[in-house]
């Protein structure tokens, strides 16, 4: 067989045995440039694997870890909580979660991300129920001083389970761990 | 010696269609563009129907798509957004899969973004698997992203060929 010159599609390097290397991912095997790790070689073994760790019960997007252990220490063994300090973090947690067909309590949300609207993460974690085919939305509660803008208003009605609790400039937290308790009473 | 007639002769290999042997690639298309149907006919035309490729209107419905696709284990080849995008920007977007890939212990998704500014550096840094294509706004570029996909995917189609060649003992990749 006549020999193929192909090039990495990312840098351009060509693609010979020397410049590929071999990565593994679990249970999987994923070829990639060994210049730029641009991956050659993604076919799906599967839908991805949500092993390790358990998952939380309840995930919060907030930059301090005190209101992490807090709750913790509230809630003892009944409920385990997770923080994330990028909003888009908590999806990899609600995606692992759906996967393993325990779906999240709720997930609080404090800061968003730079360049992002407060509303991008109620439409991704929407998304992703969607295509999970998950009967029961995850309830969304933002803990916030800031106002959402008419466009933020606007698509937060066509989503269900958000709610709003506006806050005192840098009282956010206080007011999460004054409210997660009656949450979850 | 009798020359075989014309209407007998074989293409050669380069002429056939490459897109044939490897069954149907998906690919998912996120673009608001009014262009976006041109890239839909134009991959069809050349790929003759063997890539099929399934349009998103905005970042919120090519996130469902792409859920849905993880969840069914039934992949696309290549993730295309154009810029700019409502509900989820493209940058959400791609942190949003990352995320996900990244919770479900996923190698990532390819993604081509097609924008009309200069390549974004941190974008592509901190977000592997990621392409950029500059692209006019112009309907022009919906011949520049359809050329771009056929060409990710056929690099990325026979680099799989060359790979289970070699693993089934006759290893094709160039060895330069």
């Amino acid at each position: 067989m006549s020999a193929v010159k192909i090039s990495c599609p990312m840098c351009g390097q060509a693609l010979n045995q020397a410049s590929v290397e071999e990565v593994f991912i679990e249970f999987s095997t994923l070829n990639i440039c060994g210049r730029c790790g641009f991956g050659l070689d993604l076919r799906w073994r599967g839908r991805g694997s949500a092993l390790s760790q358990p998952t939380p019960n309840l995930v919060i997007v907030t930059t301090g870890d005190s209101v992490v252990d807090q709750l913790n220490n509230y809630f003892g063994t009944s409920l385990n909580v997770a923080g994330v300090s990028e909003p888009t973090d908590a999806l990899g947690i609600c995606a692992k979660a759906l996967r393993r067909e325990t779906p999240l309590s709720a997930i609080f949300v404090t800061i968003r991300g730079q360049s992002q609207r407060w509303s991008d993460i109620a439409v991704a974690v929407r998304a992703l129920e969607e295509g999970f085919k998950v009967p029961t939305p995850t309830p969304l509660w933002f803990f916030t001083s800031a106002i959402p803008t008419e466009e933020e208003r606007y698509i937060f009605e066509d989503l269900a389970d958000i709610y709003w609790r506006e806050c005192p400039e840098g009282k956010e937290e206080q007011t999460l761990l004054e409210v997660a308790p009656e949450l979850f009473r | 010696m009798h020359p075989t007639p014309p209407d007998q002769v074989k293409p050669p290999d380069s002429v056939q269609n490459p897109w044939a042997s490897q069954g149907s690639r998906r690919v998912l298309l996120v673009s608001a563009e009014p262009w976006a149907r041109n890239v839909l006919s134009l991959i069809s035309q050349c790929s003759e129907r063997h890539i099929e490729v399934t349009h998103a209107i905005d970042g919120a419905q090519g996130l469902y798509y792409m859920s849905q696709s993880i969840y069914q284990g039934t992949p696309y080849q290549l993730l295309i957004l154009t810029d700019p995008l409502s509900q989820l920007s493209t940058e959400t977007c791609i942190k949003a899969l990352r995320a996900i890939e990244r919770g479900l212990n996923r190698p990532p998704y390819p993604c081509l973004l097609c924008t009309n500014d200069v390549t974004p550096p941190e974008l592509l840094a901190r977000y592997p698997q990621t392409l950029h294509l500059r692209v006019p706004n112009t309907p022009q570029a919906a011949s520049m992203v359809a050329a771009g996909i056929l060409q990710i995917l056929y690099t990325l189609q026979t680099y799989q060929q060359s790979d289970e060649d070699s693993d089934l003992g006759s290893k094709s990749l160039d060895t330069d």
